[in-house]
Formats: structure tokens, C-alpha cells, sequence
């Protein structure tokens, strides 16, 4: 009985409809960034003996032969004329390795994979000034952003073009293949534009261990001098996303364009429901009042500054953070793994987000058992310690909407109030979004196809990342959390699998069930419409699966210690009558005033 | 005045064929006498327990205009202080929103009654077995003599328990009456948004008594002007919470009384000024009572100026009143309005959830957040004591005593439930239980001491 109330005819037909879809979501493009090199040119550049220049670029000064990018030019820089003319430039193609020739490299063919490498002929040069000559062997090897990315496998060239090869893996290491082999425990002088030359040694993989991530971005060169005296030297540029460029830029279009039929959406709605309020005989008199076309006003009283404003400070930093975190730092810890909606496609988190390998559950087979010990430990340990504390404070999906939340609470524009029965109605729109969460890897299709997040994060970062269905599901998310907050949170299958097992997790809501006087202010309040927390009057702990921890019950609460937030027991945020009324206390001053005032004029008079 | 006495009598004239008496508009001299003696004995009464009420030592100087203004209701018969062209809409129960009143512009009075005199006149009104408050109330109405009645544009009579229902029935054969129609039940979420469409449909009845229209401004103004009275009064709570006590409990009930009849800008800033004395007081360590003085808390039917003798009865018999959860007192003003949605609609929505869930009415079919309140007035007050008072006929509290009964048992606090009607007769034999029963607490108290110190001590 309760089952059917459950499923009802709309909630399974919107259930089925979002399956069929996410199917074939790959094949629903909202907007689409080439992944091939088209679009692109490549010059080759000479750069003269100027001395700035040359210190300026120490590749430039061993090698002669490095990759620049300037917006869509990919610049091939050579030390001299001579140079400029030999140089062989190869492209990593659909039909494999192939010759550039001045044609394509002004017209990039399509068939490019967006990996190029160019080489030199052997030169004899002293490079290590030592006083010795050796024959020096040049290359330069670019990769273009879309390469980057979770690809299982990355752009590798022919040994036989160049026997030295750097590959940049998984935005995380640097190695070094030697005649295809991994170049392992080797010395190697690594020279990159920020720091300087340094001798660098390999490990048993080949990787070079502790690079930062902005000498990686600024161009590095890998020199190897094998035993009988050849000198093999590679520079490596992996195409890198400047903040604020007409690059950037385009990789927010699809964001802005969402932005755009958003608010078309949300006018649109706002148009409709006037014209179904004004029929209303009760109603229709406030149509105007409830669009906040009024005359405005506020609420003087209304508390400005307290938990709620530390919570939006520490949502706006970890927004930062989580986007822009690894290019700022120069570092990002890509095996820790939380489950947060922060796009890991993007490359430039500070941390990876355990979102990926969830909705690629069958990449665990390629992973080895200490990848998988991690995920699931890091995965694990975020769960207790935070839980669905990285809903309400930490998610960068959670503040957009937030941010639409709010601009609906400045133009004071009616919301929309679930009821109980609406929100029950939801859970299997919830068990859905999981099934496809988990599942749809295994059938070959792809979560992050429709995932809203993948619109948000990556873009920020300046990534050009295709969108497909993600696209449109962004746009009613947004229409939706205008209007009802956190609207995507209560559907949001990563956040409803950490409320599973919400019982371990430490930040719990604390009750005291006998100072509740059961206003249903923390009812109204809840974003997740969970009602136990003003009815119960049992248990102490009020947690549900449901709670984001967004502490919005407790700020609303008005009985002193009636709700709580507590973390390993210790309540660090109760709910006071005190706070909830301080509005007030402007008005308690100015009324002070006036009684002065008053008073002095009696006394005079 | 005349605008409202043409209003009735057109009313009056719709209902001729019914009640041919009505269309009397001169009264006869047996009539007018009759009136005077009414008159005289109805202030007398009040003059008489507002002297009681002054009496009570420990009264804050702070309190004055508090009793000036019952004085002037009840004693000289004047119309509620307000501006010269307020309209004035009558209120019962606690769950008309005064903040869609105050949005219009005009100025609620509750007008719950009780009145002596006036039960007597409408003893023969309404059924033997109604309530005291309604009878009390439809005698006023009846006798065409109090100026807060006189001068209502409006009544807005919420549908609460029987007697309110059948007395809303009644008060619109007289005067321009609205029913408000409050959901039975709070558990589910369906009955607080009928509440809401509900407050959107007494909006325009308010509109037509002033002509104002409410827009979002005068709503968040008149919701912010109460939520600074709820301010002030949190803070009185904080120090009625004191032991000993700041002040006796008489006299905050009758603050709570005046509360009905004052402007909120006017209360909330008299209710500063008390504040401010029972700060001072708080410093100077001038308590209005004894360490031992047993503190006790009344519950049950409301308690309405005149008909006070039962917190007089407590405290003059050496109690001290400290909690009140009645709905002429704290409750009508204690739960704050929560806004959540800053739209038009939302400020609705929070007045909708502010005066039906939190609200402890026992009409309302699941209430045993009521025990809970007690409960934590109980633990907040640090009462010894409770006393049920239950209004002859008022069944609804009736219902509810068992269970708190049953529930303080557990707790150890004593309770004594008082019937009382409105009438000066049962006030020896109250005298006598009140009495007992605080006797009853002082020898508990004794006989606990020794054990509290030990548990001090070790």
C-alpha cells in the first residue's frame, strides 16, 4: 500500500524518461568544443639572438625547440633559422603517426589527436659544459588540453620518431619513456621555465616524483645523456588555460548560454504561474505582491551576520578552492578522493573527487589494489568525518544554487513549498538518479553525460568541456533551485549515497525534545523538507539520510538549546533565542534614544 | 460612531423579520437604568480588583501605565489610546494574525472578556453550560455599554472550540462579524496551508475596514513592529525566569491583559522601560519574593482581567507566580514569527506556521506539544508546583488535564486542578485549596531540604 502510494503514475514515468534519456545522453549535445585539432594553426617561429629572450627561456637556450600556445596558435620556437627550416613536425593522428606539412599546419586536419612532436637533427654541441662534445638529439612534444583528462591511456608517440618521450599522465605524474621502455631509475637534468635546471632521478616506473604542477604548466624539458654520450633533450608543453583570455572565455560559453535559458526559463515560469494566479478569486489579487513587484520592502529585523554567514564564506573559499585550488597551489592530491559534485574533469581541483570512479565503477578492475584501498579509505574517512557536512558547506553545486536561491530572496519572488507528500514522492526519482549513478558504466554509457556538475567546474576552470545532456539537466536545476532550494540536493544521487550511511558520520543534529515547541520554523526552513525534525520527540538525535548539514534549522530555531549541531559529540553551534531575535536590538537602541530624548524634553519644559 | 450605528441598524433591519425588538432604537427608561446599574457595578468590580491588582506589593513603578490602561478600559470606560482615525477590528483566541491588522492600518483589540458583570447579563443569552468567557462577552455585546465592543469595524472570530464557533454564529446578528476558520489538526502539512489560504482570504475583509491595502511593506513593518514586542518580552521571560523572583506573577499577567487593549509600539516600549526596572531591580538584588516562597505556574483556560482572582488568590497566599501558559498571557505573543522566504508569499506562509503550530489550544486535535511546553516551563521556571484552571464548561482544558496529571506525576510536580466560573462565590472555597495547596508545597519543600543539602554536601 505504501509502495503504490510511492509510485505514482508522474513519478515513474519521469523515473523512466530520465533513464531512457541519460541512455542516450552522449547523443544529446547541448554544446560541443572540438576534440580534434581543427580550429587550431601552427607557426614556427624564430627566435633571435636576443639575450632577453634567451634567458627568459631556458628550453629555448638548450634545446633551441620548444611549443608555445597563444589562443588558438600553437607556436613552434626554434633557436635559429637552420633549425626552422629542418625541423620535422609530427602529429598524433586517428590513422597513427603522420607528417605535418606546411598545408595541415596551417589547416589542421581533424584527424589530429591534439599531440604533436617535433624534432631536430642531431646536433654535435657541448650542452652540459663540460667541455666535451656530444651529439644532441632535439625534440619538443606538445599535448593540447582536451588530451588532458581521464583518459585510460596517454598520447604516446613511435619510439622510433624520437627514442626520448615525455607522457603526462593523468594531470598527476611526469614520466619518461626511453626507446618504449619506462626510463626507470635514472638521473635526468630537468629543466623548467620557473625553476631552473635540476637533476632529477626516476623511479622504478619512470615517473619523476614531486613536480609542481605550475613548473609542468610553464613548460618543462627532460634531457638524458645516455652512457656512450649521446644526448637526447625533449622539451614538453602541455597546452595551458590562462584565466581571463578570450580562451577562457569560450570555455564558459556553454555556462553562460545555460545562464541565459535559465532566466529565460525562470521568466517564463514567473509569466505562467501569473497568469494562472491572477484567475485565482483569492490569489489573484497579490499576483503582483507575490512577483515582489510591489513597492519593496524588508525586513529590518532580519539577523545580517552569524552562522549562516560563516557558512557562505567558508562555501565561497571552497568553492575557490575546489576549482582553482591546484593551479593556485601548484599542487593538488589527486588520490585523495571526496565525494563532492566539484567536477574532477577539472584539472585544476586541489583534490579529486570520488564522484569519477563511482560513476566508472568498472574502471576498478584496471586500478591495482592500492588505487582502490585509497579510494574507498579516503572515500570512507570523508564519510565519517564529514558526511554530508560537504553538502551544506563545501559543494560548489550547492552554492550556484544557493547563489539562485538567494537572488530569488532579494527580488522577493514567491517560491515554491513542498509539501510531505511531494518530498516522499521524491525518493524514487532518488533511487533512480543512484541506479544511473552507479550503473549506467556497466552498460556503456556514461554518468558524467549528465551529470550537472561537469557545466560548472570544469568551465570556472577554463576546461572546453563538450556538454551533452548535462546541459539541459543544468538548466532546470537551476530553474528549479530558483525556485525551490537545493533543488538538485534532494535528487543528487552522490549526496543521498553519503546520507546512507549517515549514521557513522560525525556532525550530527542535535534535539532537545522538550524545549520544542514545535513551530515547524526548522521544517519551513529545511531545504531537504524533512519533517522528524520538528515532530520527534524521541530520540535526541535528529540526523536523517536527508540533512545536509546547512545548519539553516538551528539559525531559524528560536528555543534556546531546542536544536544543535554537534561534531563528535560536542555541540558547536545551538540554537538561542537570543541570536534569533538580535535583529532587534537596533530597534531597542533607537527606541533608547528616543525615550532619552523624550525625556529631556519634559525636564525642560 | 454614527457611521457604526447606522451599520448595525441596516444589519438590524435585515434581520426585522426575525427579531422585531431589535428595531428599538430608542430605549426606555427602564432600559436606560438599566444600562447605569450595569455600569456601575461592572467598573465597580474591576475598580475593585484593580486595586487588589495595585496592592500586590512588589508592583515595578514601570508597571502604572500598565494598569492605567485596564483602569481605562474597564474602570472609566474609555475606547483602547490610538490615533484619532484608527479603525479598531476585535480579535478572539490567539491565532488571528495582529500583523495583517497592524498592515492595514488598523489596531486589533482582543476582546475575550471576564467580566463579571457582564456573565451575568449573558447567563440568560447563551446555554447554561457555555463558558464563562462567551457569556461574559455577549452580555457586553448585549448591552451596548463598552466603547472596545462599541467602536469594533470588525470582529474576527477564529473557529476554535464550540463556544467560539456558536458565539461567532451570534456576534454576527449584531455586528459585522468574520469567521476565521482555524485547521483542527497541525500534524499534517495540508492543514497549515489551508491556514494560508485562509489568512489570504481575511486580507480583503481587513482591506475594507480601513481601505488601506496591505502591500510587502506594511506586512514586513507590521511584522518586524511585533517581533520587537516579542523581543522585549523574551526579555521579561528571561527575567521572570529568576529566582527569587523580579516580579510577581499577578502582575505580569495583568502586563499580558494590557497587552490586548495598547498599540504594540506603546506595550513593546512600556515593556522596555519595565525591563529596564527589573534589570536594575535584578542588581540591587530587590526581589519581589522569599527564597522559600513556593513558585507555582498556572495553566489551563484563559485568565482575563477582571477575573484574576485566581493568580491574586496564589499570590496573596503566599505563592509566587512565575509561569503562565495561558492563552491571555504568555502564549498569545510568546512564539516569534519566523520568516523564511523573504517574498510576499512567504511572510504569509511564516504567520500562517506562527499562529497555528506552536500554538498549545487544546482545540486542536494533536497537542501534546502542550505537556511539553509545561515541561520545559517547568525545568525554565523552576516551578513547584502547577495550578489547572479550568473555566466551568470550558471542556477542551478539561480533556487535557488527565494526561498532564499523569505526565507531571512522573516528574514529581504537584498539580491542582481549579474550577471557577465568573462569579465572586467560589472565591472562599478557592481560597481554601490554593491554600492547602501551597501548604502542600512549603512541607514538600521541608521535607526534601535535608535531602538537597546532602546531595549539596556531598
Amino acid at each position: 500500500m505504501k509502495l503504490k502510494k510511492l509510485f505514482t503514475l508522474p513519478i515513474i514515468i519521469t523515473c523512466i524518461v530520465f533513464a531512457v534519456l541519460s541512455f542516450f545522453a552522449y547523443n544529446i549535445v547541448f554544446f560541443n568544443f572540438s576534440t580534434d585539432a581543427s580550429g587550431y594553426t601552427m607557426t614556427t617561429a624564430v627566435n633571435t639572438q636576443d639575450e632577453n629572450i634567451q634567458q627568459e627561456s631556458i628550453q629555448a637556450a638548450s634545446t633551441g625547440l620548444s611549443f608555445t600556445y597563444d589562443n588558438n596558435q600553437i607556436i613552434l620556437n626554434t633557436a635559429n633559422n637552420q633549425d626552422a627550416a629542418n625541423v620535422k613536425v609530427y602529429a598524433l593522428s586517428i590513422n597513427g603517426v603522420t607528417e605535418m606539412t606546411p598545408q595541415n599546419m596551417a589547416v589542421m586536419n581533424p584527424d589530429y589527436l591534439g599531440s604533436f612532436i617535433a624534432t631536430l637533427p642531431e646536433q654535435t654541441t657541448d650542452i652540459d659544459g663540460d667541455g666535451m662534445s656530444k651529439t644532441v638529439y632535439a625534440a619538443a612534444k606538445t599535448d593540447m588540453a582536451f588530451t588532458q583528462g581521464y583518459q585510460p591511456t596517454a598520447p604516446t608517440f613511435d619510439h622510433e620518431l624520437f627514442p626520448l618521450e615525455i607522457i603526462f599522465t593523468d594531470r598527476t605524474t611526469i614520466s619518461v619513456l626511453f626507446n618504449g621502455e619506462p626510463l626507470a631509475n635514472q638521473t635526468l637534468t630537468l629543466t623548467s621555465q620557473r625553476s631552473g635546471a635540476n637533476q632529477v632521478t626516476t623511479n622504478a616506473e619512470g615517473a619523476i616524483e614531486g613536480l609542481s604542477l605550475l613548473d609542468i604548466r610553464n613548460g618543462i624539458a627532460v634531457t638524458y645523456v645516455e652512457d656512450d654520450g649521446n644526448a637526447y633533450v625533449m622539451s614538453y608543453q602541455v597546452e595551458d588555460n590562462t584565466l581571463l583570455s578570450t580562451r577562457y572565455l569560450s570555455a564558459l560559453t556553454p555556462f553562460f548560454i545555460i545562464i541565459a535559458l535559465s532566466i529565460i526559463g525562470i521568466l517564463l515560469c514567473l509569466w505562467l504561474r501569473k497568469r494562472v494566479v491572477e484567475k485565482d478569486p483569492v490569489m489573484g489579487r497579490f499576483s503582483d505582491e507575490r512577483m515582489g513587484l510591489g513597492p519593496m520592502g524588508t525586513m529590518k529585523s532580519q539577523r545580517k551576520f552569524g552562522f549562516m554567514a560563516i557558512r557562505w564564506i567558508i562555501m565561497i573559499v571552497s568553492f575557490f578552492t575546489l576549482i582553482y585550488g591546484g593551479k593556485l597551489l601548484g599542487q593538488w592530491y589527486s588520490n585523495i578522493a571526496i565525494p563532492i559534485f566539484a567536477c574532477p574533469i577539472n584539472q585544476d581541483q586541489l583534490i579529486a573527487s570520488s564522484c569519477y570512479t563511482l560513476a566508472h565503477l568498472n574502471l576498478l578492475v584496471s586500478m591495482n589494489w592500492q588505487e582502490i584501498a585509497i579510494f574507498f579509505g579516503s572515500l570512507l574517512i570523508s564519510l565519517v568525518v564529514l558526511g554530508r557536512f560537504i553538502c551544506g558547506f563545501l559543494c560548489p553545486m550547492g552554492l550556484i544554487q544557493d547563489i539562485t536561491h538567494e537572488s530569488r530572496q532579494g527580488l522577493k519572488i514567491e517560491g515554491l513549498s513542498l509539501t510531505e507528500k511531494l518530498y516522499s514522492r521524491l525518493k524514487p526519482i532518488k533511487w533512480t538518479m543512484l541506479l544511473l549513478f552507479l550503473g549506467l558504466c556497466f552498460v556503456g554509457v556514461n554518468f558524467c553525460d549528465i551529470c550537472p556538475a561537469i557545466t560548472v567546474s570544469p568551465a570556472f576552470a577554463g576546461f572546453k568541456v563538450s556538454v551533452y545532456l548535462s546541459g539541459f539537466f543544468m538548466i532546470v536545476v537551476i530553474i528549479g533551485s530558483f525556485f525551490k532550494r537545493r533543488f538538485f540536493c534532494n535528487i543528487c544521487p552522490l549526496g543521498y549515497l553519503m546520507g546512507l550511511g549517515h549514521k557513522i558520520s560525525l556532525f550530527r543534529i542535535k534535539k532537545d525534545c522538550q524545549a520544542c515547541t514545535e513551530c515547524g520554523a526548522c521544517y519551513e526552513a529545511c531545504p531537504m523538507g524533512i519533517k522528524t525534525i520538528y515532530t520527534e520527540r524521541e530520540k535526541n538525535d535528529v540526523t536523517t539520510a536527508d540533512c545536509i548539514m546547512c545548519g539553516e534549522c538551528i539559525d531559524k530555531c528560536p528555543e534556546n538549546k531546542a536544536l544543535a549541531m554537534s561534531f563528535c559529540g560536542v555541540k558547536f553551534y545551538q540554537a538561542s533565542r537570543k541570536t534569533f531575535m538580535s535583529g532587534h536590538k537596533k530597534t531597542e537602541k533607537k527606541l533608547k534614544r528616543l525615550i532619552k530624548k523624550r525625556d529631556k524634553n519634559e525636564s525642560d519644559q | 460612531m454614527s457611521l457604526i450605528n447606522n451599520k448595525r441598524n441596516n444589519q438590524e433591519k435585515n434581520n426585522s423579520e426575525k427579531n422585531d425588538e431589535n428595531i428599538v432604537t430608542e430605549r426606555s427608561p427602564v432600559e436606560e437604568r438599566q444600562r447605569q446599574r450595569f455600569m456601575d457595578k461592572a467598573t465597580k468590580v474591576s475598580g475593585k480588583y484593580l486595586r487588589r491588582l495595585e496592592e500586590l506589593n512588589g508592583a515595578p513603578a514601570a508597571m502604572q501605565p500598565f494598569f492605567k490602561v485596564l483602569k481605562d478600559i474597564y474602570v472609566d470606560m474609555k475606547n483602547v489610546e490610538k490615533p484619532a482615525d484608527t479603525k479598531i477590528v476585535g480579535t478572539y483566541c490567539v491565532m488571528v494574525p495582529h500583523e495583517l491588522i497592524y498592515a492595514v492600518g488598523a489596531q486589533p483589540v482582543k476582546l475575550c472578556s471576564g467580566s463579571y458583570t457582564a456573565f451575568s447579563i449573558g447567563d440568560d443569552l447563551v446555554p447554561r453550560d457555555a463558558c464563562p468567557l462567551i457569556k461574559a462577552v455577549m452580555g457586553f455585546q448585549a448591552m451596548e455599554v463598552m466603547p472596545i465592543y462599541e467602536a469594533c469595524e470588525l470582529m474576527v472570530v477564529p473557529i476554535t472550540c464550540d463556544c467560539k464557533k456558536k458565539m461567532a454564529g451570534m456576534l454576527k446578528e449584531m455586528v459585522p462579524t468574520y469567521s476565521l476558520h482555524v485547521p483542527t489538526s497541525k500534524s499534517d502539512d495540508d492543514d497549515m496551508e489551508q491556514y494560508v489560504q485562509e489568512l489570504y482570504q481575511l486580507i480583503p475583509e481587513l482591506e475594507k475596514v480601513t481601505g488601506n491595502t496591505i502591500t510587502y511593506k506594511s506586512l514586513a513593518k507590521s511584522i518586524d513592529q511585533m517581533g520587537f514586542a516579542q523581543y522585549e518580552m523574551s526579555k521579561f521571560n528571561d527575567y521572570k525566569k529568576h529566582v527569587p523572583a523580579l516580579i510577581k506573577g499577578t502582575h505580569a499577567m495583568a502586563l499580558m491583559n494590557a497587552f490586548s487593549y495598547m498599540p504594540v509600539d506603546k506595550w513593546s516600549e512600556q515593556l522596555h522601560l519595565l525591563n529596564e526596572e527589573l534589570a536594575q531591580r535584578k542588581k540591587d538584588k530587590a526581589y519581589v519574593s522569599k527564597d522559600k516562597q513556593p513558585r507555582i505556574m498556572v495553566t489551563g483556560s484563559p485568565i482575563i482581567f477582571p477575573n484574576i482572582k485566581i493568580p491574586l488568590l496564589i499570590e496573596e497566599m503566599g505563592g509566587i507566580l512565575v509561569g503562565d501558559e495561558t492563552c491571555m498571557g504568555e502564549r498569545s505573543i510568546y512564539d516569534p514569527t519566523v520568516v523564511v522566504d523573504q517574498s510576499f508569499d512567504g511572510l504569509m506562509r511564516s504567520l500562517a506556521n506562527r499562529y497555528t503550530r506552536p500554538c498549545t489550544c487544546p482545540t486542536f486535535v494533536d497537542n501534546n506539544q502542550r505537556i511539553y511546553r509545561i515541561k520545559q516551563m517547568i525545568k525554565d521556571h523552576q516551578v513547584q508546583g502547577v495550578v489547572y484552571h479550568v473555566l466551568r464548561g470550558c471542556l477542551v482544558y478539561d480533556f487535557e488535564y488527565q494526561t498532564l496529571e499523569d505526565e507531571l506525576g512522573k516528574l514529581g510536580v504537584p498539580v491542582i486542578r481549579v474550577e471557577s466560573d465568573y462569579n465572586e462565590e467560589d472565591i472562599e472555597q478557592l481560597r481554601i485549596r490554593i491554600e492547602a495547596f501551597i501548604e502542600l508545597i512549603k512541607l514538600k519543600d521541608l521535607a526534601m531540604r535535608p535531602k538537597k543539602q546532602e546531595i549539596a554536601g556531598e
